[in-house]
């Protein structure tokens, strides 16, 4: 890595997001234009392309993905460097939230091993369209109240478990493909995939929504307010 | 191990016999909470089997065929047994068990159903946004389920769920805070 290159980690989820819209090429300019260097886990590289090959309602949206691999856009890692890491990450993570004197597991293997990637390269930046690992870490307060509303039962959040994962990442600022999109169209990045426009800003941004990026309609509203 | 499960087959059995579709459907809701909680992955199977028997029974093209009568006495039967496999802790017995019922079910399914996509995929998918509902993550609900993440994802983004939450900062925040991380 060059030294003005910018380190990440991006989820599957994220990726899927760009690959099920018509926004790749979109996403590849973005990654290209700001020297980012983005990682995966092998597992993670699994999950969005090896199985998916082999299922031909997803196989399209895989060779998308496998092409990023290969063109060195994203770099997949051997994810067996980073178990114990993972284990203490999915340990603390998995006991932050309680429902009658049980912790609550959040959180799976896939997100685990993102987050443990990005503390052992030293990535500050990681990508993930889901709601949950991202609430973890920039306001557990909602996701208790999520948990509450949905279960309808009192939830007992934990914040030292929270600190002490939040302390493993200090510097770790968390984004989404709704995110990109906003920044890819501040820099001129649609050229040669779409016009210059507020409608196609806007087409964009809800076409992360609809793929199952967590942003809400008013959140895009809001931004598209201030265009 | 299984034990807890023993009132739960009941419940989906004597269900499904009355064909209590909505009674069905509210049973499955509870065992994906449940399980949600418990990180359950034989009570969330059996969420889904529910789930997928509520459905069949929605739909009389189905219903009134006999294939569906003689497929229905044989998942009559193998609940029957995986009660009976867990009262004579034969795990393994138990889950093979519920594994007939879900052929069963993708098999009138094969035969009858009018999607390419399976009632019991569909299942999946469903009950998986609902465990995200609860508030685990994508890729557990999908663990959880057997749900394929990247159809739960898409289902999710056409839901209202993301729309119901109050997000901890606006787009144009992240965009701000994005632009100064990635400048060199």
């Amino acid at each position: 890595m060059s030294s003005n290159e910018k380190l990440g980690v991006i989820d599957s989820g994220t990726m899927i997001t760009f690959s099920s819209t018509c926004l790749m090429n979109v996403f590849v300019n973005f990654v290209k234009k700001n020297k980012l260097t983005l990682l995966v886990s092998n597992d993670v590289a699994s999950e969005s392309v090896w199985k998916p090959l082999n299922n031909k309602r997803f196989a399209l949206n895989a060779a998308r993905i496998k092409h990023l691999f290969n063109s060195g856009v994203v770099k997949v890692i051997p994810a067996n460097d980073s178990d114990p890491l993972e284990d203490k990450i999915l340990s603390i993570a998995n006991s932050c939230f309680y429902s009658n004197g049980q912790p609550i597991t959040i959180i799976q293997r896939g997100e685990a091993e993102a987050l443990a990637l990005a503390k052992i390269n030293n990535a500050n930046i990681l990508f993930i369209d889901e709601r949950t690992t991202r609430s973890l870490f920039e306001n557990p307060f909602r996701l208790k109240q999520v948990l509450e509303k949905r279960r309808q039962e009192n939830i007992v959040l934990k914040m030292e478990k929270v600190n002490l994962l939040k302390s493993m990442f200090p510097d770790l600022k968390i984004f989404r493909s709704v995110d990109i999109i906003a920044l890819a169209y501040e820099q001129d990045l649609f050229d040669g995939e779409f016009d210059k426009g507020k409608l196609e800003l806007e087409a964009a941004l809800y076409s992360t929504k609809f793929a199952g990026c967590s942003v809400s309609e008013r959140e895009i509203e809001e931004y598209l307010a201030g265009k | 191990m299984f034990q807890s499960l023993v009132y739960d087959l009941k419940e989906a059995l004597k269900l499904f016999r009355k064909g209590d579709i909505l009674q069905l459907r509210g049973l499955s809701n509870r065992l994906i909470r449940e399980a949600s909680v418990e990180d359950n992955l034989a009570k969330a199977e059996l969420g889904v089997i529910a789930y997928a028997l509520h459905k069949l029974e929605t739909k009389n093209h189905i219903t009134n065929n006999p294939k569906w009568h003689k497929i229905r006495k044989n998942i009559f039967i193998n609940f029957e047994g995986a009660i009976y496999s867990i009262n004579n802790n034969q795990n393994e017995q138990f889950f093979k068990k519920l594994k007939k019922i879900i052929l069963d079910i993708n098999k009138i399914d094969a035969d009858l159903g009018n999607f390419a996509q399976g009632i019991y995929e569909k299942s999946k998918v469903k009950q998986a946004s609902l465990a995200y509902s609860y508030g685990l993550s994508i890729s557990k609900a999908a663990e959880i389920t057997g749900a394929d993440k990247k159809e739960l994802q898409s289902y999710i983004g056409f839901t209202t769920m993301h729309d119901e939450e109050n997000e901890q900062k606006s787009i144009k925040q992240r965009v701000s805070e994005l632009k100064n991380v990635l400048v060199v």
